[in-house]
């Protein structure tokens, strides 16, 4: 009976390669991501270290140099209380960026909790759920957003707390369907015969099976949420005017653009242009390994 | 049986998947001839290798993946040469195809009908109205109960065992002069496994079919096959004519294939594995 | 007579379904209708069956994971559709099941230690070290090496993902095994060793298994009982010796016909 014990050995050597590392390999050889890897790395770096670099302090006026052309000096020129715009970008950078990072996980949160909630549940509250969803999603954001906004004194959480309202909804479909899908899974059968809580079930099956789609939300999510924050702030509704975000400074601009400061739009809308470029990129690459149809010859 | 030229030559076949230390060996130096008319059997268990051989006649290994040396000839024809050009003239038209999953040979958008007809009128250059004759004729002569309805349904309409037949009728419609069945059973319950191997065999009576059935299911080779190839981790170990290899297997570990399958019944004529077979029911039941 | 450790009662299970894609006409499937079993401890019954018959619709159903339309689960003489969730969980401690796909009953990202021991953590807080302990002696049990328990599911053959299966059932000690076609997605020699397998176990704990399957041949090696189920009712029922040497149901006759023409009896 030797011969019969290699019941052990049945799988071939090649399935057993490390999935995890093929699949982090074909991630960063993904020419998507070749370009918005390092795109993000560098704004991230900035981000962190470049008000640290500077000269300038990005609050700091020098009325000497008033809307001061691009120089040796001042890289990107200077604004209409001479402060120096490279300063105010990389100042600007982690306003914004913390902004859409916090509000899309607030957004995650949300819309997964909702997913989850629709997607294990019974078939009724799932379609009241959803048809909620659906009215929700088609009223348009911005219109949304600009009421909430209308109200109150503008404030960071406040931002925060709107945008992360405004797009969760995707957030809570790919939940919802992903547990639907799931739901019908063996191994899920298995886990509720063997007792496990609702809240077991989605911590430990249905979230780590649903990570990779949501995984691609998420980093889309936080481009979006860039774009929304600089929408807000450019109309004059997102964070308090005192503080440089890039949607500020792009307002900003706009209003010197008259008087001929074109570094005062360009600079700020080519740095939302990059990030959220980036940013996308990435979630392409993400989206083309996470979605096994197009993961042809892995 | 002698054969004089044989349908399908296959020749010191090695089939390795990934290179360098990844690099695994899935077949090694298999050699087999299939006859015209002929039925072979390969049987062994999963991750010996033997749908890679399925896949290494059928062109369909991924030259990226993979390296294959050796030769397969079919009809004196080296198909390792092979183009994607002739390998579509091929594939379906002169070697046909039977899959463990019976909805995998259906398109689920159109009708079994359409699908047939789609593949006689490529293959075949026939009208409309010769295909649909064919298509019908092929569809009864598996013993498809009502085949112009089954005509117009669609393949989840049916249950597995009529959709696995129905492909069968699909494979056999282009008159293949062999048909390669990977796990053609493995998906079916008993009653319908029975039902597909009973066709299956008049099929290649009828038609003078050669065939290569693989399965780890010893009954359903034994039921079918003239000859059976023993496959273990990529390496033919026994070769011979049916009743020979199983009432008189040479290897330890066909014996043990033979012996640990669960039947109702014991091999009528083998005198050898009897006593072994009732040693192992014992065991079980002890 | 004390009371049977599970208990059906005429149980019954409609499925409505459109009939045709445009034809609009409704019509009713009794995926299962009226049927009735009790199991006792130790009992180790098998019940057949085309694909299609309900079969699984009733293991469904006894497990809780399904409601019956009408008639009624007892398990220890408590009904299980009519208990709260939290009571019925309890009672999954006495009734555990083993599916019939062993590459979908196991979460892919789980290690095979955390599956083994998920069942019993549910009723149990246990630390790291009595997990490793249990999830050891679970393995051994199922004779697989203890090498395994750092393992994914897609490092396991299908043989080995179903012991594991098998592992995690017992980890919470039941009285009663459910096999959902546990063995039909497996190779031939495979099936006979999970069987074997299955064999050992039951007569270690005093399992009650109810084992389902098309396959007459794979229940006659494990079952003492069977019951025949055809087009969601039971159409026979007996010792499994003396009803396959003696089927007089046609639809038995039938089964019996199609696994004796795949041996090649009676060509």
């Amino acid at each position: 009976m030797d011969a019969l014990s290699t019941d052990k050995g049945q799988v071939p050597e090649y399935f057993r390669y490390h999935q995890k590392t093929a699949l982090l390999r074909t991630f960063l050889r993904h020419p998507m991501t070749r370009v918005g890897l390092p795109g993000l790395l560098i704004i991230a770096i900035a981000a962190v270290l470049g008000p640290l670099l500077v000269p300038y302090g990005a609050d700091e006026p020098d009325l000497a140099a008033i809307f001061a052309v691009p120089s040796w000096s001042h890289w990107l020129g200077t604004d209409q209380l001479g402060r120096d715009l490279l300063a105010r970008l990389l100042e600007g950078a982690q306003v914004s960026l913390s902004v859409a990072i916090i509000a899309t996980l607030f957004a995650t949160v949300l819309g997964c909790l909702y997913g989850f909630v629709a997607g294990m549940g019974p078939v009724w509250l799932d379609r009241i759920m959803m048809q909620f969803l659906d009215t929700l999603l088609s009223i348009p954001v911005l219109l949304l957003v600009i009421v909430a906004q209308a109200f109150g004194e503008s404030s960071v959480l406040k931002v925060i707390a709107v945008i992360g309202l405004a797009s969760w909804m995707g957030t809570a479909r790919l939940m919802r369907t992903e547990c639907r899908r799931l739901m019908a899974a063996d191994y899920i059968s298995a886990a509720l015969v063997g007792g496990a809580s609702q809240f077991r079930l989605a911590i430990t099956h249905l979230l780590p099976n649903a990570a990779a789609p949501l995984l691609v939300v998420v980093t889309v999510g936080v481009g979006q949420a860039v774009l929304i924050e600089s929408t807000l702030s450019f109309l004059n509704l997102g964070v308090p005017s005192t503080l440089p975000s890039w949607g500020n400074l792009l307002g900003n601009g706009m209003s010197s653009l008259l008087g001929g400061a074109w570094w005062m739009v360009l600079f700020p809308g080519l740095m939302i242009v990059f990030t959220v470029a980036s940013i996308n990129l990435v979630g392409d690459g993400l989206r083309d390994i996470v979605d096994p149809k197009r993961r042809a010859g892995l | 049986m002698t054969v004089k030229t044989p349908l399908l030559s296959i020749n010191e076949l090695s089939v390795t998947y990934g290179s360098g230390t990844d690099a695994v060996k899935a077949v090694r130096n298999l050699s087999c001839d299939i006859g015209c008319a002929e039925v072979v059997g390969l049987v062994g268990e999963s991750g010996s290798g033997k749908s890679t051989v399925a896949q290494a006649i059928l062109g369909l290994l991924d030259s990226d993946n993979s390296a294959i040396s050796g030769r397969i000839e079919f009809s004196a024809d080296n198909v390792l040469a092979y183009d994607s050009a002739q390998w579509r003239a091929v594939r379906g038209s002169r070697i046909g195809m039977l899959f463990q999953s019976p909805e995998s040979s259906f398109n689920p958008v159109t009708t079994i009908g359409e699908q047939m007809l789609e593949s006689l009128c490529w293959h075949k250059a026939l009208s409309k109205a010769q295909a649909k004759t064919a298509a019908i004729k092929a569809l009864s002569d598996v013993g498809m109960p009502r085949p112009d309805e089954v005509f117009h349904h669609y393949a989840f309409e049916l249950s597995g065992g009529m959709c696995q037949r129905a492909a069968l009728a699909l494979a056999m419609s282009l008159q293949p002069s062999l048909l390669l069945a990977d796990e053609p059973t493995a998906s079916l319950d008993v009653v319908a496994q029975a039902e597909l191997v009973r066709w299956m065999g008049r099929v290649q009576k009828q038609r003078q079919l050669a065939m290569l059935v693989i399965s780890h299911d010893l009954n359903l080779i034994a039921r079918l096959a003239d000859r059976i190839l023993v496959m273990y981790q990529g390496e033919i170990l026994e070769q011979g004519p049916t009743r020979s290899v199983l009432e008189n297997p040479q290897h330890d570990y066909t014996r043990a294939l033979i012996n640990a399958v669960p039947r109702l019944t014991k091999y009528p004529s083998i005198s050898a594995g009897e006593s072994l077979y009732q040693a192992n029911t014992e065991e079980v039941q002890s | 007579m004390s009371t049977p450790l599970l208990n059906v009662e005429a149980v019954s299970r409609v499925y409505h379904s459109l009939g045709g894609m445009f034809s609009g006409k409704r019509h009713n499937v009794r995926a299962v209708n009226q049927v009735s079993l009790s199991l006792a401890e130790g009992d180790v019954v098998g019940l057949v069956g085309e694909s299609g018959s309900g079969k699984s619709t009733l293991a469904r159903m006894i497990i809780g994971l399904e409601q019956p339309d009408s008639g009624q689960v007892l398990l220890k003489g408590a009904n299980i559709h009519a208990c709260r969730a939290q009571q019925l969980r309890r009672m999954r401690q006495t009734m555990q099941m083993v599916f019939q796909n062993p590459y979908t009953a196991l979460n892919p990202l789980q290690r095979i230690d955390a599956a083994i021991v998920e069942p019993l953590v549910n009723f149990k807080s246990l630390s790291q070290k009595e997990r490793t302990t249990v999830a050891v002696r679970a393995l051994e049990d199922v004779g697989l090496p203890a090498r395994l328990l750092h393992a994914y599911p897609h490092q396991l053959s299908g043989g080995e993902r179903q012991r594991v299966c098998i592992a995690r059932a017992l980890s919470v000690q039941p009285k009663l095994l459910l096999c959902d076609e546990a063995v039909s997605a497996l190779d031939k020699t495979v099936q006979a060793q999970v069987l074997t397998l299955l064999r050992q176990l039951q007569q270690r704990y005093k399992l009650a298994i109810l084992f389902i399957s098309h396959d007459l041949a794979a229940v006659n090696q494990l079952c003492d009982k069977l019951l025949v189920m055809r087009q969601g009712e039971i159409v026979e029922r007996g010792n499994c010796q003396t009803l396959l040497s003696n089927a007089t149901h046609p639809y038995t006759q039938k089964l019996l016909a199609a696994n004796h023409y795949l041996e090649g009896v009676g060509q």
